[in-house]
Order: C-alpha cells, then structure tokens, then sequence
C-alpha cells in the first residue's frame, strides 16, 4: 500500500525461465490507468507469457508486478482482478451462453438478482442478449468472440487482458471486432493490454505498442513513432513494410549522410539521435509504400536501385512487387493498383526504383543479418 | 462383380466369428429354459424351473445381494480413486510421476489368479480378510484403473485453458474442480461407474479367493460348478451375463453414442 505514487501497472525487471528456456527476460514496462497498450512479436518471443503473469497464471521467476502499488506476485490467479480473453476463447462447453458470461460474478458471490441484470446488460451491449441460452458450441466465431469479452468485463475489472482474440476470426469480422474493442476501451475507459502478433491490430488500436523479441522489449512507443521510427532491424522489419541497405557512410553533407551500398549510392537525412563518421557502417530503412518505380532509366545517380520482378501480390487494391537487386536480395514496393499501369510487371522484368531521401531512415543500430 | 462376392464373404466370415464367440453364452441362455436336467438336444420343454430354483436358493440370493452390495461400493470408490488419479496426473508434472502411474495400472495386467492369491496372503497378514469389504479392497484395486483411463481420456479432450480461465474469473482451484472439471468428465464418470459396476460384478476370481464365507454370486457360482451341477447354473449364468452386459452397454451409451458436449 506504499508507492501510491506508481502508476496503475508496473512490470518492474520481470523473467522467466521454463527450465533452461528463457521466456521473458528482464521486462520492465509501466502502464498508466486507462491506457490501450499492444504487446506485440513473433511468436515465442514471450510475450504471452508475459500476459500470463500479470494475471497470475505463472508466477515470475524474478522481478516484481504490482498493481496500484501493491506487489501481485505471490497473490493466486482467483484473488486478482484480471480477467482475460484467450485465443481460443475457453468458454466453458458445458454451459449456455448466459451461465458462461455470469460465472464471475457468481464467484463473487452476488446475490442472483443482480447477476441477471449484469449478465443481461453485457449480453445486450454486446448484441448478443438474444443468445442467452444457446449452448456456446452452436454459435458463429464472432459470437463466441462476444460471449468472451462479455464474460471477462461482466464484473467490472479495472484492466483487460487480451491474448490474440481475433485469430481465430476471418479478416472481416477481425476489423469489426476490432473497431468493437476500440469502442468499448472508450466507454469503459480501462487499461487494455492486448497481445497480438499482428502489426495491423496493434498499429490500429493501442495508444502505445511495446514490440517484443526472444523475451525482450525492443523498442516501446506510440504506434506510429514506432512505425516510421524503428530502432533496430528486427522491428523495422516485423513492424512494417519496409526494405533496409546497409553500407559505409563515404561522405556528409550538411543533413545527409551518403552512403555506398551494394546497389548503389543512397542518401539518408542524419539521425537527430546519434552522430554518423565517415567510414561507419549504417542501415537505412526505407518503407515499401514510399517508393516509386519506373521501367526507364531515372536521371538520378542516388536513391535508386535496379533489380528484376520476381512475382506480385495483391491484397486489395493494393499490390506489392518484389524484385530482386542480387541473387537472394529482395526488395519490396507497395503501390496502388492504378499507379502500376503501364508497367511490365511479368517475372524477370527489369524496373527501377527510386525515392525521395526525406523517406529514407537510419537506423540507430547497425544490427547486420 | 467379384469384388461383391468377396465383400459377402468376409460378412459371412465376420458373422460366423462373431457366433462362434457367442455360442457359449447363447448355449447357456438356451438350456437355462429348458426343462431336463441334461443339457441335449432335442430341447425337451420350455420352462422356469430352473430360475426358481436359483430364486429360492438361499446361498444364491446372498451371493446375489453381496454381489450387489460390493458391485456399488466397488464402482464409487474406484471411480472416486481412478478420477483422483487422472486428475493428478492432467495437472501436475512431478518426479515419479510415470512411475506411480505405471504402479497404479498395474492390477489389470497381473493375471488374477495371482492377484487373488496376493490379496488373500495379505488381507489375512493385516487381519481384513474373509469380509465383504475384503472383496470390495481387491475390487478397488482391480477396476480403479479403468475408471482413470476413462477420465483421464474425456480430460484429454479439453481446452487446456478452461480450468485457467475458471481461476482467472475467480474460481478456485477447488470451486474449479466443482465447476468446470467434474461438469467436463460427467459423461466419464458415469461411464466409469457402470463399468467398474460391472468389472466387479462378473469377477469371480479375487471374490473367491479372499471373501471367506461372505460368498458374492460369481464365487458361488464357481463353488457350484465344483461340487453337483445343475442347470439352475444356466440360469444363474445368464442373469449375470444380462446384468453385466447391460451396464457395459450403458457405460458405452453415455460415453460414446451421446456425444458429450464440448467434445473436440
């Protein structure tokens, strides 16, 4: 009951090991009350684990969780307030939908009356009141999707955890649930924390993203900051789409560094948060969506690399063209359908592709492949 | 064309194991009706004697309630201990675990000669033998093994986070077995009950060993066919046989043929 002066959720240098296997290492993250926060990265980078903590269903091999002040570490699962929505929604099969959504309350011994009304009112407010006595195996994946979100916040907790809800929904109930979640973080105005694994949920929902790898937090911030901003290869690889070249910086000029790569001369804008020498070796980001591509030949001696089409793909209106500037190196471009015609995209086509240096980043570490 | 004639066939071939298996039984069941004393064709008249006989012998109607007595006791306490045991060994990872596992299912495969002479050397060592509980100890011992391989095969079809979710809603972990685990394996244990009912109910071997003077029906049975036979045994045959057979048949009911809910 001491620091009333922490902030709502604080992982305060968290492990843990499973035997020899590092799970999470040294995690160290601080939520505010009322925050929407996406831990996100590839799987078995920890960061389910992580969620699992929190609520207490595995307990930290070091380091410290507090809640409002209060150390959890030590306090069992079903004395916490955090309840979660897991992947595979974990509705209980043998009850209705209406048994499922009341069962925490009725661990917390509310009388029945009230219990039905909250159970109700959640149901309606999630559109499903309609639903209350289906068994929970007759209904569509949104459905169970609902079942478990009005499950989770039926008693009124102060955060929720949510462990990849959506992938087991297709694309289009995926946006719709989303949108649903971003609504509810805004009338109940709890913390969410939110584990995803995809980018796109993660950038279009929380107010801060934490990307992890093999049990760390590599870079934490507003989705966008991290977006156009990685600090390392790993995030601005599993972030965006983005294409990196690295090579030597051969000279400065005023704001630019120009670097020699491969494939050729490349400009970048210096970073504002370290100094480049001559003679260092950087890597510049550059997003795929900021790339224009040509079959002539561009007047420009930097900023443009030269490869041939190794395939197309469409998602939408938009495609994305990858060529190939060496043997196994690939380069990505992200383009609206109507800005490719007129170009020779079959296989084996030679294209250029060129940008603008303000569209260029560096990175702050040169982590070579 | 030849492809059906093979296809008939093998349902010949098929239909005839099956009888062969079944001759004893139905053998039994059919002289049990039949009115003289020697079990030979012709079959000489259609009658009841043979189960009134069985109904009015007292040595059988105690076997009878005895068999019934330890049968029921028998299917509790094994179902109790074999759901225990797949519980134990569902939720927790320990040292040893696969050898008190491999311990516990070890009854089924001793031949039962062996374990009835084991239980009759040691329940008279520690002073239980010769009772009915006597026999209700080396039931246990014998069908507890089935009952958790009964549930612990139900506990396999579940959602690895539902007793997780529970604790995360504010069950514990007692309310949690209460609430989702007993729920989940209902159609197991009632399985288990049944079919413990019946291991125990047909087994004669350990009962006769170690029951003393507190003789269940199959032990009595078994004395019967040592000393004058008659074909009151038929009829003793076949009522076991009907009541075995239908609580086998109830155990496979709820647990196969009524899909249980939440089944993956």
């Amino acid at each position: 009951m001491t620091m009333t002066t922490d902030p709502f959720l604080v992982l305060d240098d968290i492990s843990k090991s499973f035997g020899t296997v590092e799970a999470v290492r040294h995690v160290s993250m601080e939520i505010e009350a009322g925050e929407f926060v996406a831990l996100m990265g590839p799987s078995g980078c920890g960061k389910t684990t992580t969620l699992r903590m929190i609520a207490g269903l595995e307990a930290p091999s070091a380091g410290e969780i507090r809640l409002d002040g209060v150390r959890m570490n030590e306090v069992k699962p079903w004395r916490r307030d955090t309840p979660l929505v897991w992947q595979s929604f974990a509705l209980f099969p043998f009850m209705t939908v209406f048994k499922n959504v009341e069962f925490g309350l009725r661990m917390r011994k509310i009388d029945k009356a009230t219990r039905r009304r909250k159970t109700m009112d959640w149901l309606e407010r999630l559109g499903i009141g309609d639903l209350s006595q289906r068994d929970t195996n007759k209904l569509s994946g949104g459905q169970q999707q609902r079942v478990a979100l009005a499950r989770a916040l039926v008693a009124e907790p102060r955060v929720l955890l949510l462990d990849e809800p959506f992938s087991a929904l297709d694309a289009h109930l995926r946006v719709q649930m989303q949108s649903e979640l971003a609504r509810l973080h805004r009338q109940l105005g709890i913390t969410f924390l939110f584990v995803t694994h995809a980018q796109s949920e993660a950038l279009a929902m929380a107010s801060r993203v934490a990307v992890m790898n093999e049990g760390r937090i590599v870079q934490i911030g507003a989705p966008l900051a991290v977006y156009r901003a990685p600090t390392s290869r790993f995030v601005a690889e599993f972030v965006g789409m983005n294409n990196i070249l690295t090579g030597p910086v051969t000279r400065l000029n005023g704001n630019e560094a120009l670097v020699q790569t491969d494939f050729g001369p490349l400009c970048a804008p210096l970073p504002p948060t370290h100094r480049v020498a001559p003679g260092e070796r950087i890597s510049v980001v550059i997003g795929a969506d900021r790339i224009a591509l040509s079959d002539d030949d561009v007047q420009s001696t930097e900023n443009v690399v030269k490869g041939t089409v190794l395939g197309q793909e469409f998602v939408g209106a938009m495609i994305t063209v990858f060529l190939e500037l060496a043997p196994g190196v690939e380069f990505r471009i992200q383009k609206q359908q109507h800005e490719l015609q007129g170009l020779d995209l079959t296989i084996g086509s030679t294209l250029t592709a060129w940008w603008t240096t303000e569209h260029a980043y560096v990175l702050p570490q040169t982590d070579e492949d | 064309m030849i492809d059906r004639l093979i296809n008939g066939l093998f349902r010949v071939y098929i239909l005839l194991a099956i009888l062969f298996i079944l001759m004893p039984i139905l053998t039994l069941v059919v002289f049990s009706f039949n009115i003289n004393r020697h079990p030979r064709l012709p079959w000489s008249e259609f009658s009841f004697i043979w189960y009134e006989a069985m109904w009015n012998d007292p040595a059988m109607q105690s076997g009878f309630v005895n068999s019934l007595i330890v049968a029921a006791c028998v299917a509790v306490i094994a179902t109790f201990i074999g759901f225990c045991t797949a519980y134990l060994d569902y939720r927790f990872r320990f040292r040893g675990k696969i050898a008190i596992l491999a311990i516990f299912f070890m009854p089924p495969t001793i031949p039962i000669v062996i374990l009835g002479m084991v239980f009759l050397v040691y329940l008279a060592k520690i002073g239980l033998f010769g009772e009915l509980y006597s026999v209700v100890i080396g039931h246990v011992a014998y069908c507890a093994p089935f009952a958790m391989a009964l549930v612990r095969m139900r506990l396999a079809q579940m959602d690895e986070n539902l007793e997780a979710a529970a604790w995360n809603l504010g069950a514990s972990e007692w309310t949690t077995i209460r609430e989702i685990i007993i729920p989940f394996t209902r159609p197991a244990i009632i399985a288990a009950l049944f079919l413990t009912m019946a291991v125990s109910f047909d087994e004669y071997m350990i009962a006769w060993f170690v029951s003393g003077l507190n003789e269940t029906l199959p032990a009595r049975i078994l004395a019967v066919l040592q000393g004058q036979v008659t074909p009151q045994i038929n009829a003793v045959g076949s009522v076991v046989f009907v009541i075995s057979i239908s609580l086998v048949l109830v155990a496979q009911f709820v647990l196969l043929v009524r899909r249980p809910q939440g089944s993956r």
